[in-house]
Formats: structure tokens, C-alpha cells, sequence
């Protein structure tokens, strides 16, 4: 069989269109795929952590950076927010797992301080890009550093804005927009305990 | 009648003197038709080389004024920034200016417009109330004074 030039170029502009269609809207209106989530080693303060390391906790998994001015702590502060309003015993059972994409100016200390800052059961990790990838992948997101030559700021990091919600066994759940309704994420926090 | 000019005079020129928001939005005798209200920044923790400030501004003029400057003596540079949500991600960019119509307000609030405060100086991290000096197309400058806190949902 013999492709003509037209055919092939079709061919391309179709596989380009679903792939940016499912791109956008599998960003947007994640639904879980059966392989989503899973474990990964990144860096913490005192060395390596593994998701695995929390088991018997549910796990509420954000990545993000410290540099982040405005999304991040947003996000946090809600995280906050919420896990406050649980009761004592109920929120020790949940570990908030701030995991900085920026591997460029971020260290496990410092991400760990910031995650702190928000909330003191928090846990900030970071790691090598090919680390950082690699979870990012397991979730299905993504980052993107961002030149930014005009600014005092040098660069920015594009990164998503959700929570994932993993089970004390390790079982990424589900996963929110953090910007969701409020009863849909106690609802989804509470699925953790 | 005269004693009635002096008066507002001296209201003006003691208000223009004030540093924060100059006055009170309600207050007849403000003559400024910009009004910056409701503001704060954000805290950080002390290994945060950014934050962010917010507040609103009114315009009660009959001409459409443009904020184009934002200073303060805690950061290296004070920037613009605005958020946008494209495609899923969180994407950060600067804005060169912040245009307020004649009659309305602009709020710079999380997730949307706001002040970049970058490479934040060592008195910022203790400071209660963070000072910004703001230049406006109307040849004016303004001086609003805002609480540093941490945010509650």
C-alpha cells in the first residue's frame, strides 16, 4: 500500500488533534486510569522517601514549587483549612506530601520548611529531574519551566493544580482540582480514613 | 467661606501625608478619586525568596487610571504578575500594567492579579505591615500600608 503525501499529512493532523484533544481533557477532567499513580523515591530532608514509607496513612499528594507566590500557598492554605476541621485523631491518620518540581532551586530542606510553614504534619520532598519525572509521570501531570528574561522573577515554573488522594495502602483514589468545592474534598479526604 | 477652604486644605494635605491608604474610602473630604482598600501580604516562611500582595483599587473618577508600578524597600524587584489556568496548569505572567475604568474597581486577589514581591529582604520575614508606593498614569503616586498574614480557608 502506498501512502500519498495528502494521506499522510491527514493522518498526522488527525493523530495531532486527539492527542491535544485528549491532552486538554485528560488535564482537565482527569478520570482515573488503572495505572495512575503508584510509588516513587524522591528526596527529603533527612534522605531518600518513598511513598511506600506512608503506609497505614492516607497520603494527600500536591506538586508544586517553593518560588510559587500566589497558586501554591493558595492551595495549602485550603489544604489547611480542611484537615483542620477534621478531628485531631482523624487528621494524625493523613500526611500532606508537598512535592516541589523545581528541581533547579529547590532543596529537601527548603521544601520541607515551606511545606511546614502550612502545616506542621506536612512532609516537602524534591529530587533529580529524572525523580521528579517519574512521579509526575505516575500521575499523569506535568510541569514546564518557563524563561522569564523580562522579569526580576528569572523564570517560573507552569505546574498543575491538584491534589491526588492516596489510601493508607498506597492506591492513588481519586484526584481534585484543588480549586473543587469544598465538600467534594472533605469528601474526598475523608475517603482516606 | 474662606475659613472653609483652609480647612479642607489642611485635610487634604495632612491626608496626602499619610502614609497607608490615605484615608477612609467613605470620607466626603477625600479628593483622591482612587481608593485602595482591603489589602494584605501574604507571610512566607523565611526560605521563600517571593510573595505576593493584594488589595483593591476603586476608581470613583471620571477617567479610566492605570496602575503602573508597584515599589518597596523589602523586595529586590516589585513586578505585576497575573495568573492564568491554560490547558490544566497553573501559568504565571507578568502584566505591564493595571488599567482601572473610570467607576470600577480592580481586585488583586490569589489566583488572579497580583503584586510580585521578589527576592524578598531579610526585615520582610518580621515585618507586621509591608508598604508599597504605587505610581499611577495619572502622574499620582500612592502609598498603601498592608498586613503581612498567613491565610485561612
Amino acid at each position: 500500500m502506498k501512502l500519498s503525501p495528502l494521506k499522510v499529512a491527514l493522518g498526522a493532523l488527525a493523530f495531532f488533534s486527539i492527542t491535544t484533544v485528549a491532552l486538554y481533557f485528560g488535564i482537565e477532567k482527569m478520570n482515573l486510569g488503572p495505572k495512575m499513580g503508584g510509588d516513587f523515591t524522591l528526596s527529603g530532608k533527612m534522605g531518600a522517601v518513598s511513598l511506600h514509607d506512608f503506609k497505614g496513612k492516607g497520603v494527600i499528594l500536591y506538586f508544586g514549587y517553593t518560588r510559587c507566590p500566589d497558586v501554591c500557598p493558595v492551595s495549602l492554605s485550603r489544604l489547611r483549612g480542611m484537615l483542620k476541621s477534621l478531628p485531631e485523631k482523624a487528621s494524625e491518620k493523613i500526611v500532606p506530601l508537598f512535592v516541589s518540581v523545581d528541581y533547579r532551586s529547590d532543596t529537601p530542606a527548603k521544601v520541607d520548611e515551606y511545606a511546614k510553614f502550612f502545616m506542621e504534619t506536612a512532609v516537602g520532598l524534591t529530587g533529580t529531574k529524572e525523580q521528579i519525572n517519574h512521579a509526575v509521570s505516575l500521575y499523569g501531570t506535568g510541569y514546564q519551566f518557563e524563561e522569564t528574561p523580562k522579569s526580576a522573577i528569572g523564570y517560573t515554573v507552569q505546574h498543575g493544580d491538584r491534589f491526588y488522594f492516596i489510601n493508607p495502602r498506597g492506591k492513588l483514589v481519586s484526584t481534585l482540582p484543588t480549586t473543587s468545592p469544598t465538600s467534594e474534598l472533605k469528601s474526598a479526604i475523608e475517603s482516606l480514613l | 467661606m474662606i475659613h472653609r477652604f483652609l480647612l479642607s486644605a489642611l485635610i487634604v494635605s495632612t491626608l496626602s501625608a499619610l502614609p497607608g491608604f490615605g484615608s477612609e474610602p467613605s470620607s466626603p473630604k477625600n479628593s483622591d478619586t482612587i481608593t485602595l482598600k482591603e489589602g494584605y501580604v501574604r507571610a512566607v516562611p523565611a526560605s521563600s525568596e517571593n510573595s505576593a500582595a493584594y488589595f483593591t483599587i476603586l476608581n470613583s473618577g471620571k477617567k479610566s487610571v492605570t496602575l503602573l508600578k508597584a515599589d518597596s524597600s523589602l523586595a529586590r524587584a516589585v513586578e505585576l504578575h497575573e495568573h492564568r489556568h491554560e490547558n490544566g496548569m497553573m501559568k504565571m505572567v507578568q502584566v505591564p500594567s493595571i488599567e482601572v475604568p473610570a467607576g470600577e474597581s480592580v481586585e488583586l486577589e490569589p489566583m488572579g492579579l497580583h503584586i510580585m514581591m521578589i527576592g524578598l529582604k531579610k526585615p520582610f520575614f518580621s515585618a507586621k505591615e509591608i508598604v508599597l508606593k504605587l505610581s499611577f498614569s495619572d502622574g499620582k503616586s500612592r502609598t498603601v500600608r498592608l498586613p503581612v498574614k498567613k491565610e485561612e480557608e
